[in-house]
C-alpha cells in the first residue's frame, strides 16, 4: 500500500497526472472533432442538393 | 482549411446520407494482398467498420486502464530497490510501447501510401502522427520524472533516451510535413517518406540498451526469455499496457472517422460550389 511519507510520491503523482492530462486531452479532442464532423456532414446531407 | 486533400475520394457514388458514402476503390492491382488492401481503402466501408468497432475499443480501454492503474498504484508491491517509484513504470512502459507501435503504424501507412496509393493510409498516418507525438512526449516526461529520483537527473544523454527523443522529433516532423504543402497530397507523400526513413529509429530504440552501455535499464520483458520482474508487478503492467493500447486504437479510430467525414464534407461543399457555377 501507499506510504505517503516517501518523498518520491510527488514524482509518481506527477507522472500519473501527466498521463491523465494527455489521455483526457486526446480523448476529448477526438470526441469533439468526431461530433462536429458528424454534425456538419449531417447538416450537408439534409440540405437540398443542386443537380448539375 | 485544405480543400479537396483526397479528391479521388469523390470518384465513388455521390449520394446523400453519411451512411451512404460509397467511394469506390480504384482499379484493383494484381495480387490478392493488394486487392484486400484496396478493399479496405474504401472510406465508406471503413466508416461503417469504424463505427461498429469503436465501442469494442473504447470500453476495454477504460476498463483495463482503470483496473491496471488502480492495481499498480495501490495494490502492487513496491520494488525492493526503487521503492514506490517503480509505480511510474505502469504509465511509462505502456507509453514507450505505444510510441514505438504508433511509429511502426505510421511506417506501414507510409508504405501503403507510397506503394499502393492506399487512400485511407494517408488519412490514417495524419491521425496517428499527433497522437503518437503526445504519447512519446508522455513517455519522455514520465521517464524524466522516474529518472530524477532514481538517477538524480531529469535527463541524461543516454542512448535509449536520446533515440526516443529522436522518435519524438520524427513524429513532430511528420505532423509538420503533412501540413507543410499547399497540395495535401504532396504533404502526405513527403510525410510517408519521412515515416519510412524514420522507422530505422525503432530497432535503435529497441536494441540501444544492448548495443551501448546505458544508464537506462535493459529490457525486463523479452520474447525469448522469462521476464526479470515479479509476476505481482508484471500483471498490472500487462493490464495497463493492454488498456493503453486499446485507448490508442480508440482515439486513432475516432480521429480517422472524423477525418473521413471531414473529407466527405469538403467534397460535398466543393460539389455544391461546382454545381452553382
Amino acid at each position: 500500500m501507499i506510504l505517503l511519507s516517501m518523498t518520491h510520491w510527488p514524482f509518481i503523482l506527477g507522472a500519473y497526472a501527466a498521463t491523465l492530462a494527455t489521455a483526457s486531452f486526446l480523448s476529448v479532442a477526438a470526441a469533439v472533432r468526431l461530433s462536429r464532423a458528424r454534425r456538419r456532414l449531417a447538416a450537408l446531407d439534409r440540405r437540398p442538393r443542386r443537380s448539375a | 482549411m485544405h480543400v479537396a486533400p483526397f479528391a479521388d475520394l469523390s470518384s465513388g457514388t455521390v449520394s446523400s446520407g453519411s451512411a451512404a458514402i460509397e467511394a469506390v476503390a480504384g482499379p484493383p492491382p494484381a495480387g490478392r494482398i493488394a486487392g484486400l488492401l484496396h478493399r479496405y481503402a474504401n472510406p465508406g466501408r471503413y466508416l461503417r467498420l469504424g463505427d461498429r468497432i469503436q465501442p469494442f475499443l473504447t470500453w476495454p480501454a477504460l476498463l483495463l486502464t482503470t483496473i491496471g492503474i488502480v492495481w499498480g498504484l495501490f495494490f502492487s508491491p513496491a520494488d525492493w530497490q526503487q521503492g514506490d517509484t517503480v509505480r511510474i513504470m505502469y504509465v511509462h512502459v505502456p507509453a514507450a510501447w505505444l510510441a514505438s507501435l504508433g511509429y511502426a503504424g505510421l511506417a506501414v501507412c507510409g508504405l501503403l501510401s507510397l506503394v499502393w496509393r492506399h487512400r485511407l493510409a494517408d488519412l490514417a498516418a495524419a491521425e496517428i502522427g499527433p497522437v503518437g507525438a503526445c504519447i512519446t512526449g508522455l513517455c519522455l516526461v514520465s521517464g524524466s520524472l522516474w529518472g530524477r529520483p532514481m538517477w538524480g537527473a531529469w535527463w541524461v544523454w543516454d542512448a535509449r533516451l536520446t533515440s526516443v527523443l529522436v522518435l519524438f522529433f520524427l513524429y513532430l516532423g511528420h505532423v509538420a510535413l503533412v501540413r507543410a504543402f499547399d497540395d495535401p497530397a504532396r504533404g502526405a507523400r513527403a510525410a510517408a517518406i519521412l515515416a519510412l526513413a524514420g522507422a530505422v529509429d525503432l530497432p535503435i530504440i529497441k536494441f540501444s540498451v544492448q548495443w551501448w552501455n546505458t544508464l537506462h535499464q535493459p529490457d525486463s520483458i523479452t520474447l525469448t526469455g522469462a521476464p526479470t520482474m515479479s509476476l505481482t508487478i508484471l500483471w498490472p503492467l500487462l493490464v495497463c499496457t493492454l488498456g493503453f493500447t486499446f485507448g490508442f486504437a480508440a482515439i486513432v479510430n475516432a480521429r480517422l472517422r472524423a477525418a473521413v467525414m471531414e473529407t466527405r464534407t469538403r467534397q460535398l461543399l466543393l460539389a455544391g460550389t461546382g454545381a452553382a457555377r
